[in-house]
């Protein structure tokens, strides 16, 4: 199985276009933010003091969640590729069972996600750290990592799913564009989720996205959080919180980290069962009418 | 010993039967052709024997064991039609990969059947850039990594030029020679069926014939004799008349049954021989005779 994993990852990053614009398509919000929303979203905000400093880390949160659906989409289309061109055939002649070509792509997946995850953390960190002079989180690198980890395995799941669904190489730009499109909006990147309509709101809690920004905020804003907020009372961080999406109340429950953290779980499994049940009727079909 | 016993093996898609009850029996060390055109099942079938698809109904088994086991797989090699090497990765990560996801491997064996086929200089370029016949080379060494019992080669000469294919089957026979190796290839071309030890004729998802090389050609492919002449009453005269012979305008044709009667109808014939040509029978002929049309 290391081999294929050896396999998958260097096929990834043999595709220098690929990895650029895995990182890239991702990093667009981050530029976006800083074209357009930027000036407007610290007006709104001038209230709370160090009103920059904040939103910086908060743009990284929702950037990086984007960052990893997007990179572990252009992961987990090899598969389709592969199964397309009859690879996935050669690579089932081997002694490797099904589920250990699988767990090859899973594995090589989330390794790909995290590391792109790094690379955006770090890229869009330093240049805040010059631009506007806010200090990188060093001190959360074990939990922005673990995090990292944990939501590249729920979006490599996803794209599992989502991908097994199909067999055409020339779906995939499709799917890849309209994931990478949809994705910035149910991560709440470049608005917060209070100023969307309910509708949207909710739709948005349908999917791991707004959890998975959430985590990360809580982690990259926590110092800058802190500094802002000391001289205000709680229930002005609480509301500032819920109204970034830092917080995310599904229905009248305010939902803890562990709350959340047991949410994007939840998605896990739901994914992974989807995935499985996909697979037998996947094996009925080729049973029935194989080509 | 028969080392693939397949009976009553069918096919089907919707309607349509893409094979259709076919028996076959491989014996341990044999070189088999499956030939046939374009459409006629043989790839279906190799689909079936190699358990990437499964069987409407039939039986396929190797020593007891079933397509989908993987003991069976790992006793089979194969060289799909298209390649299914990696383009990015270079001819060593593609076989050396591949190579890891066998248990017990023998690395030796490897390296010789890279030195073998002539890659071992070309190892470290990438799989994407070479030629069609290296790659060819580096496809059939993929499907040799864990020294399968039983190799199967879908259109293996495809676009390949005459020295890649010598090469190839220089190889391929020193493996057989050296390991009882055994071989399943299917194609369109003729003079590999001929090489063959024995040879399925498929057209239409059904075995229309299965012999070997020499008793198809004895039974379905004659030699030809055409020879030009300026008096073709006399030279018709001579001909045996159990011998088909067509004549027209000064050329006669007859289709000779063996060499002795054909130099002995010569030496009769020769003072109104202007220019001979003899064609032996070959397996186009073969395929004439049982489908009535030519090979694609």
């Amino acid at each position: 199985m290391i081999n294929l994993i050896k396999r998958n990852l260097s096929i990834y990053f043999a595709n220098r276009s690929v990895v650029f614009f895995s990182v890239f398509a991702a990093l667009i919000s981050f530029v976006l933010y800083l074209l357009f929303l930027k000036n407007s979203m610290q007006q709104g905000w001038r209230a709370v003091p160090g009103a920059g400093k904040l939103l910086d880390p908060w743009l990284i949160g929702g950037t990086l969640s984007v960052t990893g659906l997007t990179s572990i989409g252009a992961a987990i289309s090899q598969m389709v590729i592969d199964r397309e061109q009859h690879r996935l055939n050669d690579l089932e002649m081997t002694d490797l069972s099904t589920l250990q070509i699988q767990t090859g792509y899973l594995v090589g997946a989330v390794l790909i996600g995290t590391l792109n995850q790094i690379i955006a953390f770090l890229i869009m960190s330093f240049y805040f750290q010059i631009a506007d002079g806010v200090s990188i989180a060093w001190d959360q690198s074990a939990a922005i990592l673990g995090i990292a980890v944990f939501s590249s395995l729920v979006w490599t799941a996803l794209n599992l799913l989502i991908y097994s669904f199909i067999n055409r190489q020339q779906s995939v730009s499709t799917i890849s564009s309209i994931i990478g499109t949809v994705s910035g909006f149910m991560a709440g990147v470049y608005v917060p989720i209070s100023t969307m309509p309910s509708v949207a709101q909710t739709i948005m809690k349908f999917t791991p996205a707004p959890y998975v920004s959430a985590a990360f905020r809580d982690v990259v804003m926590k110092q800058q959080l802190h500094d802002s907020f000391k001289h205000l009372p709680t229930s002005e961080l609480k509301s500032f919180r819920l109204a970034l999406g830092i917080d995310l109340k599904v229905g009248s429950t305010q939902l803890t980290m562990t709350d959340i953290f047991l949410v994007l779980g939840g998605f896990l499994l739901i994914f992974i069962v989807l995935l499985l049940l996909a697979n037998y009727l996947r094996t009925k079909e080729v049973a029935g009418h194989a080509r | 010993m028969a080392l693939l016993q397949v009976s009553d093996l069918t096919q089907r898609y919707g309607s349509k039967i893409a094979v259709n009850h076919i028996n076959l029996t491989i014996e341990t060390g044999q070189l088999v052709a499956f030939l046939g055109p374009n459409g006629a099942g043989k790839s279906t079938t190799i689909n079936m024997l190699t358990g990437i698809t499964r069987p409407k109904s039939g039986t396929i088994s190797m020593d007891g064991l079933k397509p989908s086991n993987h003991e069976y797989r790992h006793q089979i090699g194969v060289v799909f039609q298209d390649s299914v090497l990696d383009r990015d990765l270079t001819v060593k990560q593609n076989l050396m990969w591949r190579a890891g996801m066998y248990k017990n491997v023998d690395y030796d064996f490897i390296n010789r059947l890279m030195q073998a086929f002539d890659i071992t200089s070309i190892a470290k370029q990438k799989y994407g850039s070479l030629s069609g016949g290296q790659r060819r080379r580096v496809d059939i060494t993929r499907a040799l990594l864990h020294k399968p019992r039983l190799l199967f080669l879908d259109e293996p000469s495809t676009g390949l030029d005459i020295q890649t294919r010598n090469k190839i089957w220089a190889v391929l026979n020193q493996l057989r020679a050296e390991y009882q190796l055994t071989i399943i290839l299917t194609t369109h071309y003729l003079e590999e069926a001929n090489i063959a030890d024995y040879v399925y004729v498929i057209d239409h998802g059904e075995i229309i014939a299965n012999a070997t090389v020499d008793d198809l050609k004895a039974k379905y492919a004659k030699d030809v004799l055409t020879i030009t002449t300026g008096d073709v009453a006399k030279v018709k005269a001579l001909v045996n008349k159990d011998w088909p012979t067509t004549a027209e305008a000064n050329k006669v044709k007859i289709m000779v049954p063996d060499v002795n009667a054909t130099i002995q109808f010569l030496n009769a014939a020769q003072p109104f021989i202007q220019e001979m040509e003899l064609k032996r029978g070959d397996m186009n002929d073969i395929f004439v005779a049982l489908t009535g049309k030519e090979i694609r």
